[in-house]
């Protein structure tokens, strides 16, 4: 490579000043989601709380009804229900999107399906302002009686997410050399089985870091999940920025304790499956 | 293929016809199939939404005029309007272009600077590479609040500026106040969350670069800026123009964190192209209005992408 | 299920028969005993107007449709609510399903429900500007008929809820769209332990040459302001105002006080007036007497920050007095707060004051809904005088006092948390009260003037342009929406200001 492996000071104080600007925010709501109420704007700012509680964490889990007045037990309703509403529309949204992508990439990737200008129309989807089209959206869904369901949400997060993954799926099918596919016909499988038993394995890696893309972009999705519901249907976005009481204001505490909630499984993953992440964001712009 | 293989196609079954034919040369119906769900997805979530939202944009709907049915079709008029006499809008066009520009180049910088130091040898490198990933994980709502908390006038981020000025006493920085300091605040706000969205980009275009012209240009004692302005770099543009495609088209639409942090202000310093919607859609309730814009955007958003890809169709579209 | 409508004058015999009565049990001349009107409590007739709704939804429950009544209320508004739902099933059999969305989105959410018009909401506790949007949009139900059933008494007898409330917080053109839930006129609040200290009083007599007292004109209140910023000590002289969407209340009291309405008779704006940009070079003088955090500071974090304890006054909503007055909420300020009127302007001899009711919430029931009259009638109930008498102390609500009763015959929870001496101050400031903008289209309006008080304030342009850049947005506002339809809202709007203002613009010959 162009550049030595050899760790000079320089190096050690980028990745220090990297390390502290991409750690401290998440640092703070880490800290904020231990803080006391009082601590949660305290001039001057508290670091780290000299007593730390689990106030903000059982406001998310368990019900504040007759709980002693404070502002974390101002809240009205526990987390539970955004965070199985969450994972619930995450999960179907991400592997609809997913399975629908795959099976258009490999149209389009495999038999040229729609020729060149399908993929680029694909993408102008996720071209919209989705702030100008949620009321038309809601019209929409009302006389289709898909309004606060969580059908409806997986359906629009699925179409909303739609065009990344045809477009990250189709990349690791272009790496794949056509030829493996004709092989296994060759060997008596149909073209059908052959994707199946073949292709699909072997952008398995492709397949999960694109999955995991998805799934954030579904996770973090606030608007929609704002317009699109009403009262059974709530996700974690939306229930962050219900977490205000009218004698606190808002509930930095309680919000923080559920975003930790909600990020730290996302950060884990993250962990595990870097190798296939370092391969999977580059829409198949890397030559192989 | 071998010579067996070959020859034992003729003792298998006549191929079957559909799905399940053998012919490699004729898939059958099998693409067809298989595009289908995509497409009636796109057609029920967007196609059939862009086109009422198309014929709402040529009206003058707002629900305190009435329903929609009854709303009055005025043709291009709100178009019109648009363009030469709204210069709120226009302005909140510039300033998020404004925006996209700073704020990716920025993040392109950084995460080109980060890629290349992940090329030595780090120190627990898994780990640490996770920890520099994980801003991207974070939901934007959560950013914008975050962000919002250390920004206050007596947050921690004054508190470090004031332990770090020598005197300790420089007055302290009202972020959302001024012009540019209210934009400073959303450009690191948004730099810090995707970031490494280029970083990861950048990292594997980096490990897949040839190694044998960087050897030969080694052998012929080019320096290692030489060798990366000349080598390296031609062979990173089409990560990078993807990694700019996939986030100017997030950061078009960008929301969520200025909504929190500043609201569009001071004034409508901060105001972006999504915040003037919003107020148009959520607060005036112009609907019509509102979807006109939303079609501008679009039109100028799809030409955008398109001129940023052009340079690299070929290669991602697999053209003959 | 149909009571006599009471008779009207009944109030005005009990009140001057009970004066006598409580004077002579006491034997004192307090003030506050003469207010007090206790008997309009101790009698039947205040549970008049919540049995003929629960007697009606009785009535109509077995053969509705839906038993669950759904409300759609601002997150973090459900404590005046949630403690009575328990008891309103008991009596009637009908459930009751709080839906909260945030604060900030519930017109958007009410807008959105009168596009889709999908009925999920039963009824909608709503912002008293959005009244006219609501009501344009078909979302807003016409309740003259069951005002006209039911007897709510809103604007007579001895429970109403008082003129202009009674007016703009129910009607639009002419008909009865909501019930008002939540008086929310602003005060002026001060300390009262640094008003009273013996040095201050010294200091400021020996400055100005006046005594230390609550401030009549704004005048005198920019004196007191200047007088306790000590920005050395971290003492600022006010709380006011100046984040965007509540700079412009600020104004409106300083613009209004000069005797003057926001648009004339044919809705002109006036705010590029000599007076409007006046009132704007006030507030941007005032900012030296703000801590920085008031550039951002919206309701609930102002509440906040004032509890700290190092800010003199602030001008603020019932709730704040209510709230900061509650040693559990705010040790430092507790039983320290001076409520007072909020200053005025001294016209041709005239003092005259305007207190702007700024947001205050009301029950607006869904046109779309499945059950309106059992809707209607849980609204009835919960804003009727004993119930919300109730209801309004409860904590982690918006709701303040409202009805007639509250003010003057006070329960004990309501005497609690209020105080008698607010209560009364209140009470007397009613006749100052002006309106928001509740008109069609009233987040174009306000945005634009507010916007640009705050470009002003940030000296991004001066007072002058600022008021013509604004003048010149809410003209072409009006033009779109359609001139004569928004002068006739406009008009009957213009008819719930003080006399005092109203005269100086010949209100009374508008037609």
């Amino acid at each position: 490579m162009f550049v030595s492996k050899k760790m000079t000071w320089w190096a050690w104080v980028a990745l220090a000043l990297a390390l502290f600007f991409a750690v401290f925010p998440i640092f703070w709501i880490v800290s904020t989601a231990f803080k006391p109420s009082t601590e949660w704007v305290a001039i001057p700012p508290v670091w780290i709380s000299g007593q730390p509680t689990l106030d903000n964490f059982s406001a998310v889990f368990i019900s504040q009804a007759g709980a002693a007045e404070t502002a974390a037990t101002a809240v009205s309703e526990t987390g539970w229900r955004a965070i199985f509403g969450s994972i619930i529309i995450s999960i179907c949204a991400t592997a609809l999107s997913i399975s629908v992508g795959l099976a258009a990439s490999l149209a389009i990737s495999r038999y040229r399906f729609g020729g060149n200008s399908t993929p680029l129309m694909i993408l102008s989807g996720r071209m919209f302002p989705p702030i100008a089209i949620a009321i038309p959206f809601l019209v929409m869904f009302n006389s289709i009686g898909l309004i606060d369901t969580y059908l409806g949400l997986i359906l629009c997060y699925a179409a909303f997410t739609l065009p990344f993954s045809v477009w990250m799926i189709k990349s690791f099918i272009d790496d794949l050399p056509q030829e493996i596919e004709e092989a296994a016909m060759l060997d008596g499988l149909s073209r059908v089985q052959a994707h199946i038993r073949f292709t699909i394995p072997l952008i398995r890696g492709g397949l999960i870091s694109t999955s995991l893309f998805i799934f954030i972009l579904n996770w973090s999705e606030f608007l929609f999940g704002l317009v699109l519901t009403a009262k059974d249907v709530v996700t974690i976005p939306v229930q962050l920025s219900k977490y205000f009481a009218a004698t606190a204001g808002q509930l930095y505490g309680v919000q923080a304790a559920l975003a930790v909630v909600a990020v730290l499984p996302l950060v884990v993953i993250g962990y595990f499956i870097q190798t296939h992440l370092v391969r999977g964001l580059t829409f198949g712009a890397v030559k192989r | 293929m071998t010579e067996t293989t070959t020859q034992e196609v003729p003792e298998m079954a006549p191929p079957p016809s559909g799905l399940f034919r053998r012919d490699p040369n004729d898939p059958g119906t099998l693409p067809l199939l298989l595009i289908i769900p995509s497409q009636v997805l796109l057609m029920g979530m967007m196609v059939f939404p862009f086109l009422l939202e198309l014929w709402i944009s040529l009206t003058n709907w707002q629900p305190t005029f009435g329903s929609l049915w009854e709303a009055e079709f005025i043709s291009y008029f709100n178009y019109e309007e648009l363009i030469l006499y709204e210069p709120r809008f226009l302005q909140a066009l510039g300033r998020t272009l404004l925006f996209a520009v700073i704020c990716l180049s920025l993040e392109f910088l950084l995460g080109l600077g980060l890629a290349i130091l992940f090329l030595k040898a780090i120190p627990a490198r898994k780990l640490l590479f996770s920890l520099l990933l994980s801003p991207m994980m974070i939901m934007p709502v959560v950013v914008g609040y975050t962000w919002f908390m250390l920004f206050q006038t007596n947050g921690p981020i004054n508190q470090i500026i004031g332990w770090i000025s020598l005197q300790g006493d420089l007055p302290q920085v009202e972020w959302f106040r001024h012009d540019a300091t209210a934009f400073a605040s959303i450009v690191v706000a948004e730099v810090w969350h995707w970031t490494p969205l280029f970083f990861l980009v950048l990292l594997s275009g980096l490990n897949a670069v040839p190694q044998n012209p960087i050897r030969a240009a080694v052998m012929l004692g080019a320096g290692p800026l030489r060798i990366f302005w000349s080598v390296v770099l031609p062979n990173l543009l089409p990560v990078i123009i993807i990694a700019f495609v996939i986030r100017s088209m997030e950061i078009l639409k960008i929301f969520d964190e200025i909504f929190l942090m500043t609201r569009g202000g001071p004034g409508t310093a901060t105001e972006m192209v999504s915040q003037y919607l919003y107020k148009l859609a959520f607060q005036d309730f112009r609907l019509a209005y509102a979807a006109a814009a939303a079609f501008i955007v679009l039109v100028l958003t799809v030409i955008g992408v398109n001129l940023m890809l052009r340079p690299i169709t070929r290669q991602i579209l697999r053209e003959e | 299920m149909h009571n006599p409508k009471q008779p009207t004058n009944i109030d005005q015999s009990r009140r001057s028969f009970l004066k006598g009565t409580a004077a002579a049990l006491t034997g004192t001349a307090l003030p506050g005993v003469l207010y007090v009107d206790a008997a309009i409590a101790n009698t039947d007739a205040i549970h008049h107007i919540a049995n003929r709704a629960v007697k009606g939804a009785s009535a109509l429950a077995p053969s509705a449709g839906k038993k669950t009544i759904s409300i759609l209320i601002p997150g973090g508004s459900g404590g005046n609510l949630t403690p009575f739902l328990e008891e309103w099933k008991t009596l009637t059999g009908l459930a009751v399903d709080l839906i909260e969305v945030p604060n900030t989105e519930l017109y958007s959410k009410a807008m959105q429900e009168a596009v889709a018009k999908t009925g999920q909401y039963d009824l909608i506790i709503g912002p008293v500007f959005a009244l006219p949007d609501f009501t344009e949009a078909g979302l807003a139900k016409d309740l003259d008929l069951y005002v006209e059933r039911y007897q709510p008494e809103l604007d007579h007898g001895a429970y109403r809820i008082p003129y202009p409330f009674s007016e703009f917080g129910c009607k639009y053109d002419g008909g009865y769209r909501a019930l008002y839930a939540d008086a929310d006129n602003w005060a002026l609040y001060m300390r009262k332990d640094w008003m009273e200290d013996p040095a201050e009083q010294a200091a400021f007599r020996a400055k100005y040459g006046r005594d230390l007292t609550a401030p009549d004109t704004w005048e005198d209140y920019d004196q007191l302001i200047e007088f306790f910023t000590r920005p050395e000590e971290g003492r600022y002289g006010s709380l006011e105002y100046r984040a965007p969407f509540y700079t412009k209340w600020q104004w409106m009291q300083r613009f209004c006080s000069k005797g003057m309405l926001y648009f004339d008779k044919d809705m002109n704006p006036l705010c590029n007036s000599p007076e409007g940009i006046a009132a704007l070079e006030e507030l941007i003088a005032s900012e030296a007497y703000l801590p920085k955090e008031a550039f951002t500071n919206g309701w609930s974090e102002n509440y906040n920050q004032y509890g700290i304890g190092n800010v003199f006054s602030t001008f603020s909503w019932p709730s704040f007095f209510r709230y900061n007055n509650d040693p559990a909420i705010s040790e430092a300020v507790a039983g320290n707060l001076l409520s007072a009127p909020v200053p005025g302007t001294r016209i041709d001899g005239e003092l005259i004051r305007a207190s702007v009711n700024a947001f205050g919430w009301l029950y607006v029931v869904n046109e779309h809904s499945a059950i309106p009259e059992l809707a209607y009638l849980f609204a009835q109930w919960h804003t009727a005088p004993d119930v919300s008498d109730r209801a309004i102390p409860m904590n982690g609500g918006y709701f303040d006092p409202t009805r007639t009763n509250h003010f003057k015959a006070p329960g004990a929870a309501m005497k609690e948390k209020y105080t008698q001496a607010w209560l009364h101050a209140a009470w007397d400031q009613i006749g100052d009260v002006i309106p928001d903008f509740v008109i069609r289209g009233t987040f174009e309006y306000s945005e634009a003037l507010d916007r640009n008080c705050v470009e002003a304030v940030l000296g991004k342009k001066s007072a002058e342009e600022a008021m013509n850049d604004a003048a010149k947005e809410m003209a072409r506002i009006t033009r779109r929406m359609g001139k004569e339809r928004q002068i006739q809202s406009w008009n009957s709007l213009a008819r719930t200001f003080p006399e005092k203002i109203k005269a100086r613009h010949g209100v009374h010959t508008w037609t």
